[in-house]
């Protein structure tokens, strides 16, 4: 019966109930640890929702959902009266009926198959045991007025379907109008701009004759319908709040009810057979105009309290607005913003012939930015949406745990995309239970370690550097990384060898590895086969990271680095042959340009595969023209076109035979003629494995709007959107992990050949650290030979003699503007002096160790000309006379040369003063 | 309200000017003194009222109410466009007849 | 009677109930999707908003033309998710989908009832995709089963 109802208006009442619920959880939660001292509005706030829940169900006739909000509805207002108070097994009897509501909701026409019949019962032994009937309390009602609003039914109808609230508001012609200072036609015409006037009466028996009219105060009764919440709608008709009142649908339609059974009173036996649906049921009403609808007794359900509620909501005034929406929005946003970057591009020449063209392009453009950022931000909801749900996860729990723990929650307005938002719900759902379940340690074992019984899991969101943080810190056991290993091992999830390198740290993040879990058995809480692992492909899946922070005994802090939008990334453009993709900046970890004389060194085959090295690292690569399948172009020198390259690909290649020397030396040749031998390399991150993607281009880092794909699209697996760039074109998003499966990059093969030349080259590096050096070799006095280690060396340069000043007993040089004291050898060591008659000198400016290159040196050392820069291979000797600043000396180039270390030199100068520490 | 229009026995109240707080207590005096005559149909003639704030209305309900207890038919002439609006809102029509001007 | 959009795709006439077109438009810009299937022939922004371009001759089980001066897209109002299984997930309104076709014939009127089946000498290809047969003024005109068309796989 309810089918036949208007499918969207009981939409509306689910998705609102669903909000009533929601609200209702944290207001229960306070009811339950504030007892006796909580304040009457929190009561009477869970009281109102439950009510409207009531008088929703009671209209579309779901009767389950109806009895059982009933029963709690009485409840609550036992509790309200102070006749019961809010005891544990009493909240726990409303957490599960809240439970069931919610059930119920989830699908709503089948509401009436959820049981609740145990629900039901507890409720009605709370209610009996303070003698309260059920069956009665519903019908104190009110009587009405005795005459009421002419209904016209399609009126009423349209208004609610718009999602209008309906409103008996009471205005008195002197004292809310005319004392306001308004005419009847201001005060209307406001009424109308807010909401509608569906109809108005003033009551003739009020009314006094001619003689005393004047004296008294005529109220209009409006049923007025309106958008707005009723405190809302109470400012907005500038009414005192106790006289507007919400008309409840359910009173309506229970008259309109009664009118269709008195037409056919011979059916009276099945009341839920009645006619449920609202196309229907206005009908009578539309046959007589004068319909007696009582509200339902408006003072018990509209308290004073309403006030309070008001200020709350009032501060934060929504709308619901469809989701679909909002991405047409968005699209035609983006839209707007192509065509502003064509009209720039457009009249840019005539900026000068038009005068304040510019500043019209400035504001269009300064609009346009504006609208986009804010049709975004329309899509944001704030992170409380899921945090909230967690007090009473965590109450259920530690009731179930015998444990005391206490939720506080920080920075629940940070605000996240809602499809964030809603996929976040999971990870930190798994996150709260294990930090109940395992992290927190029972009250007494808490009190043992002399901690306060209560465990504390503390979650805070906030911005940082365009992401938002989600922490969640327990200030329970720890996570101890031996146990964690221990279990790894167990597991197979490492090897010893492995372990053995493992940092603490590093073990501790092994919870987050597939198939990990701690738990001891698995509980009926958090373990349920689904570990962190879960938690960091769900985190990761979002463009975010997941962390760990945890000391022994102290707690653990789980911290979510997540994008604000998945909307909006920022993302390099890069290109292939006229290909172009982009690639999210999250996956990217840097970019690497092999120069094509270093291909040969840098870029080698191993097992067949193409692959990079990298700082001591093994980088598998690809070439993105290759796993996609693009015919890539060359550059043929001869007729100066783009031509395909006929070279085999990397993807044909792989499972052939091994290829020969001789092919291989062809490629390489190959290689060398390609039209672009320099190589672009983009290193992408998937987990924690890392590959490099070969491609012809790169262009600059764009923001882009992420469009989702087409299904028919979807099986490539090597995209994960398409998105429009500036100049309109459309162009694929990269997909990193897709790319590598296609690819068919096989990580760990690399990694035993990784070890094997790590510890060759460990080696072979041990055994020439001791005796190779970079240096610099230059002259003092002529003849004289000096080295000095090239990391030593900040800078060479080359000074007039005309240039030193002499300031006391010390030469100083202007450089950069500053004075440079200057050094000379002979002064510190037994060397012979400079020549005199040198006009032209040079400057050995040392570095000093910590200091930056941009910081100001400390002195220069003076020479008389620079020989040479190479590498030597040498042992140093100790020199006869040694002084400050040697470290010994060597023969090189057949010479005896004196090594200097020019910071010990300055010490002993004294020109290494506070700024050399 | 189908009346007669029987020249005799209607009385025509005219507004003289607009029925706001200033001039209510002056036009009920009026009213009052014009329904002494004995008359089975009453008219009060708005065409001269540009405006009727919440004491205007006030005095037009009570010109009603005394109407109906007297058995006097009542209506309402010559109303502006706004006016109009407001008493249509206020549902006054469903009381009287009230015509547009 | 029904109102039918027409088009050239090889020598054939096509139709489509025009209430199931969107809008026709000229042919741009259309941005391949590396390995996709054959009959992807790739993305075009249209307005803001993405739509998968399928090339309706290789769909059919033909060569694919290039694009040539005549080419059309007829945008369907079908979404790809509409028709098919997959759950109304957020993007489900942006799933658009246009008909690569060669050139467009006229509007023709015919009385949709009156379709024959398609003929019994079709490819297993082509007949999945054809709902029947219709004799108009314009000649022999082949109706399109979009829902088959649009469908994966």
């Amino acid at each position: 019966m309810a089918s036949l109802a208007d499918e969207s208006i009981i939409a509306d009442f689910v998705a609102e109930s669903r909000e009533h619920l929601s609200s209702v959880e944290p207001d229960l939660l306070a009811m339950e640890s504030l007892g006796a001292k909580v304040s009457q509005e929190v009561i009477n706030r869970v009281f109102r929702a439950i009510h409207s829940l009531k008088g929703g169900a009671g209209f579309f006739a779901f009767e389950a959902l109806k009895k059982l909000s009933h029963a709690m509805e009485s409840v609550l207002m036992l509790v309200r009266d102070g006749k019961l108070s809010p005891a544990p097994d009493i909240m726990d009897c409303l957490f599960t009926g809240v439970d069931r509501l919610r059930a119920m909701l989830d699908d709503i026409q089948a509401s009436d198959n959820v049981p609740f019949a145990k629900e039901l019962a507890n409720l009605e032994a709370i209610l009996s045991g303070k003698g309260v009937n059920l069956g009665e309390t519903v019908k104190g009602r009110e009587k009405g007025s005795k005459r009421d609003f002419d209904l016209d039914a399609e009126s009423v109808r349209s208004a609610l379907r718009r999602g209008m609230n309906l409103y008996r508001a009471n205005a008195y012609l002197h004292r809310d109008i005319k004392d306001q200072g308004l005419t009847p036609l201001a005060f209307l015409n406001n009424a109308m701009s807010v909401g509608a006037c569906l109809d108005a009466f003033i009551d003739i028996d009020a009314i006094a004759d001619l003689e005393n009219c004047l004296e008294q105060d005529l109220a209009v009764t409006l049923l007025f319908a309106s958008v707005l919440e009723p405190d809302l709608a109470a400012l907005a008709l500038k009414l005192p709040v106790e006289q507007v009142k919400v008309l409840e649908v359910k009173a309506l339609k229970e008259e309109m009810k009664a009118k269709a059974k008195a037409a056919k009173a011979a059916e009276k036996a099945e009341p839920k057979a009645e006619p449920g649906p609202r196309q229907e049921a206005p009908a009578p009403v539309a046959e007589e105009p004068v319909a007696e609808v009582e509200p339902e007794a408006a003072v018990e359900d509209k308290p004073e309290a309403r006030g309070g509620a008001a200020m709350k909501e009032g501060g934060n005034e929504t709308l619901r607005v469809r989701v679909d929406l909002l991405t047409n929005l968005m699209n035609l946003a983006g839209e707007l913003v192509l065509g502003r970057n064509q009209l720039v591009r457009a009249v840019t020449d005539y900026q000068n012939e038009i005068p304040g063209l510019g500043a019209i392009l400035q504001n269009v453009n300064q609009v346009t930015t504006e609208m986009q950022e804010g049709i975004m931000q329309t899509r944001m909801q704030p992170i409380g949406t899921v945090f909230n749900r967690f007090p009473r996860i965590i109450r259920d729990m530690s009731r179930q745990l015998s444990k005391q723990i206490e939720v506080q929650i920080e920075g629940a307005e940070v605000e996240l995309d809602k499809s964030i938002v809603e996929m976040l719900v999971d990870p930190l759902t798994h996150i709260i239970r294990n930090c109940a379940d395992h992290a927190l340690e029972t009250p007494a074992e808490r009190k043992k370690a002399g901690k306060n019984p209560t465990g504390v899991i503390h979650l805070h969101a906030f911005h940082e550097g365009g992401q938002i943080n989600i922490a969640v810190n327990d200030d329970g056991r720890g996570i101890d990384a031996k146990k964690i290993l221990a279990k790894a091992l167990a597991k197979g999830l490492v090897t010893k060898a492995q372990a053995a390198e493992m940092t603490d740290r590093e073990i501790v993040h092994l919870v987050f590895a597939p198939g990990f879990s701690t738990a001891e058995t698995v509980s009926d809480i958090s373990g349920r086969g689904v570990g962190m692992d879960v938690v960091r492909t769900n985190v990761e899946k979002l463009g975010g990271h997941v962390e760990l922070e945890t000391e022994v005994g102290m707690g653990t802090t789980v911290r979510l680095r997540l994008p604000l939008t998945l909307a909006i990334i920022p993302s390099m453009i890069v290109g292939v042959a006229d290909h172009r993709f982009a690639i999210p900046q999250v996956n990217v970890v840097e970019f690497v340009w092999v120069k094509a004389s270093e291909v040969a060194q840098r870029i080698e085959h191993v097992q067949g595969a193409l692959v990079l090295r990298l700082r001591d690292k093994l980088l598998p690569l690809v070439r993105l023209a290759d796993v996609l399948g693009i015919q890539r172009l060359f550059l043929d020198a001869a007729t100066g076109e783009m031509r395909p390259d006929r070279r085999a690909s990397i993807a044909d290649r792989r499972g052939d035979a091994p290829e020969t020397p001789e092919e291989a030396s062809t490629r390489e040749r190959d290689r060398r003629t390609d039209w672009r031998s320099d190589h672009n390399i983009i290193v992408l991150r998937v987990g924690k494995n890392h590959y490099g993607v070969i491609v012809d281009e790169l262009f600059d880092i764009e923001e882009i709007v992420v469009k989702p794909l087409s299904t028919f699209i979807q099986g490539t697996k090597c995209f994960s959107g398409a998105t429009i760039l500036g100049d309109g074109r459309v162009i694929m998003i990269l997909d990193a992990g897709g790319l590598s499966t296609a690819a068919q990059l096989h990580f760990t093969d690399l990694q035993a050949e990784e070890i094997r030349r790590l510890e060759e080259e460990k080696r072979s590096a041990a055994l020439k650290a001791s005796r190779r050096r970079s240096v610099i070799l230059f002259e003092a006095a002529k003849g004289e030979r000096f080295a000095v280690p090239q990391d030593h060396v900040l800078r060479l340069e080359r000074i007039l003699r005309s240039r030193i000043e002499l300031i006391g007993d010390r030469e100083y040089i202007e450089y950069r503007g500053e004075g440079l004291p200057l050094v000379r050898l002979d002064r510190h060591l037994e060397v012979r002096p400079l020549d005199k008659g040198l006009e032209e000198l040079f400057l050995v400016i040392p570095k000093v160790p910590g200091q930056n290159s941009t910081a100001r040196p400390p002195a220069g050392i003076l020479i008389s000309e620079i020989l040479d820069a190479l590498d030597v291979e040498v042992e140093l000797k100790a020199v006869e006379f040694t002084g400050p600043g040697l470290l010994g000396s060597a023969v090189v180039q057949d010479h005896l040369t004196l090594f200097l270390d020019p910071v010990n030199l300055l010490k002993a100068a004294g020109l290494m003063g506070g700024d050399a520490a | 309200m189908a009346s007669t229009q029987s020249d005799s026995s209607v009385l025509r109240i005219p507004s003289g000017g607009n029925l706001v707080a200033s001039t209510v207590e002056e036009r009920r005096k009026a009213a009052m003194d014009a329904l002494e005559a004995p008359c089975t149909q009453a008219v009060l003639d708005l065409t001269d009222a540009e405006v009727v704030d919440s004491l205007g209305i006030t005095l037009i309900l009570g010109l009603f109410k005394t109407c109906q207890k007297r058995k006097v038919a009542f209506s309402v002439e010559g109303a502006n466009a706004d006016l109009m609006r407001v008493f249509k809102l206020f549902s006054l029509p469903k009381l009287f007849p009230i015509r547009e001007k | 009677m029904s109102q039918f959009a027409t088009f050239h795709v090889g020598a054939r006439l096509f139709g489509l109930d025009i209430l199931g077109v969107r809008e026709i438009i000229r042919v741009f810009n259309i941005t391949p999707v590396p390995r996709s299937e054959p009959h992807i022939r790739g993305l075009i922004n249209l307005r803001g908003q993405i739509v998968t371009i399928l090339d309706l001759a290789v769909r059919l089980g033909q060569e694919g033309t290039p694009v040539k001066d005549s080419s059309h897209i007829v945008i369907l109002k079908h979404t790809a998710n509409a028709s098919g299984a997959q759950a109304q997930g957020q993007g489900a309104s942006q799933d658009l989908m246009g008909l690569l076709v060669d050139a467009i014939g006229d509007v023709v009127e015919a009385e949709a009832t009156l379709a024959e089946a398609p003929p019994a000498n079709l490819s297993d290809a082509e007949e999945r995709f054809l709902s029947g047969v219709l004799k108009t003024e314009a000649g022999l005109l082949v109706l399109l089963n979009v829902q088959e068309l649009l469908s994966s796989g």
